[in-house]
């Protein structure tokens, strides 16, 4: 009985220091940052000119080593679907002359990642890739991958080319128009 | 005859008062008694700025609040006479409200700064980045902890990641005072 007492008391001597508690307080604070939407769109060239243009030929523009003209980047971080579309404001005009607006034509022929490892795009389409006529309102040209929707830093490219058949009866003169882009998280 | 007698009733009188005063004052055998008082444990920790919010910031800028200053103050007091740590975490990344987006804890820092205390200040003056364990921020002497406050202040830094998907992020802070076992 002695040695069984002895051996509790041993025991419970050694345990009790590991049931001695620390002191300790806790607070906290909440941490709150808004990253701010950024949505753009550039060109990297906003000229289209197919020079001098004999009457009843056909020009195309593929000026950037041959493959495409100018490359439109979008770039966005907001998470949602967006959309490329082209227009023209009217049909190429020179004074009271104009080419007829089917015969001014654009070709998306590539869309890719402009961040490493400069993937392909993984959206789509809305055209086979084939020379479009334009019109005078919004065309939709590419819709964006899911894993698109957010593509910072570099955002992601469509590469335009353009063609333009002059009707062989075409006045002589220089003829205008304006093209648009636009990116959009709007269908 | 007259005046012996006043005479005498003056005497008596003056006798009289005076036997007041060489009269001694009984005394008690002292009498000890026991006085006692029990100190409350005093541990306890403030922070005067309990909301760290950085605002609208653009993927790929680092903000910093308290820049030149100090953002909050902890207060830490005990009076408990033994060395005590302030320890700071993060709960987990910050996260964004809508796409569940997480920025890394690493990119959000803190930074301790001026303290009264006689302790440590471990990276005094250096951004550090959050992990999810504990920190130390702050090791005391046994002279910190004789119930006077001892404030540690701090600045807070992050740095949006520059392909940061738009979004409210948030997360929480945890500041610990403990003493060790």
């Amino acid at each position: 009985m002695k040695r069984i007492l002895t051996y509790l008391t041993v025991v419970l001597m050694t345990l009790m220091p590991i049931y001695a508690y620390a002191l300790s307080d806790t607070k906290t604070a909440a941490v709150s940052a808004t990253v701010t939407p950024l949505f753009s769109v550039s060109v990297s060239l906003n000229t289209i000119d197919f020079g001098s243009v004999q009457a009843g030929s056909w020009a195309e523009l593929k000026t950037a080593g041959g493959s495409y003209h100018n490359e439109v980047v979008c770039k966005s971080n907001n998470g949602q679907t967006w959309y490329i579309k082209i227009k023209v404001d009217h049909a190429l005009t020179s004074g009271s002359n104009t080419i007829p607006l089917a015969n001014f034509k654009w070709m998306c022929a590539y869309v890719g990642s402009k961040n490493p490892p400069y993937a392909a795009g993984t959206g789509t389409l809305a055209n086979a890739i084939a020379y479009i006529s334009f019109i005078t309102t919004d065309a939709l040209v590419y819709t964006c991958g899911a894993d698109e929707k957010s593509n910072l830093p570099n955002g992601i490219g469509a590469q335009f080319n353009y063609g333009l058949s002059v009707p062989d009866t075409q006045p002589a003169g220089s003829y205008t128009a304006t093209v648009t882009y636009t990116m959009t998280e709007t269908l | 005859m007259k005046s012996l007698k006043k005479c005498i009733v003056s005497l008596i009188t003056v006798i009289a008062a005076c036997g007041g005063v060489f009269a001694f004052a009984e005394e008690t055998p002292p009498v000890d008694l026991s006085a006692s008082v029990s100190v409350k444990l005093l541990f306890k920790m403030d922070i005067d700025k309990s909301v760290i919010s950085f605002g609208r910031v653009l993927p790929g800028e680092w903000k910093n609040l308290g820049e030149g200053s100090y953002y909050n103050q902890v207060t830490c007091q005990s009076n408990n006479g033994k060395i005590w740590y302030l320890l700071i975490s993060l709960s987990s990344p910050l996260t964004g409200a809508r796409h569940n987006e997480k920025i890394p804890a690493n990119k959000l820092k803190y930074m301790p700064g001026w303290t009264n205390g006689t302790g440590t200040v471990h990276d005094q003056y250096t951004f550090k980045e959050f992990g999810t364990e504990d920190s130390y921020v702050y090791t005391s002497n046994v002279e910190d902890a004789i119930a006077n406050p001892i404030y540690i202040q701090f600045q807070y830094g992050v740095n949006v990641p520059d392909n940061g998907t738009a979004d409210d992020y948030s997360a929480t802070v945890v500041y610990t005072m403990m003493e060790m076992l």
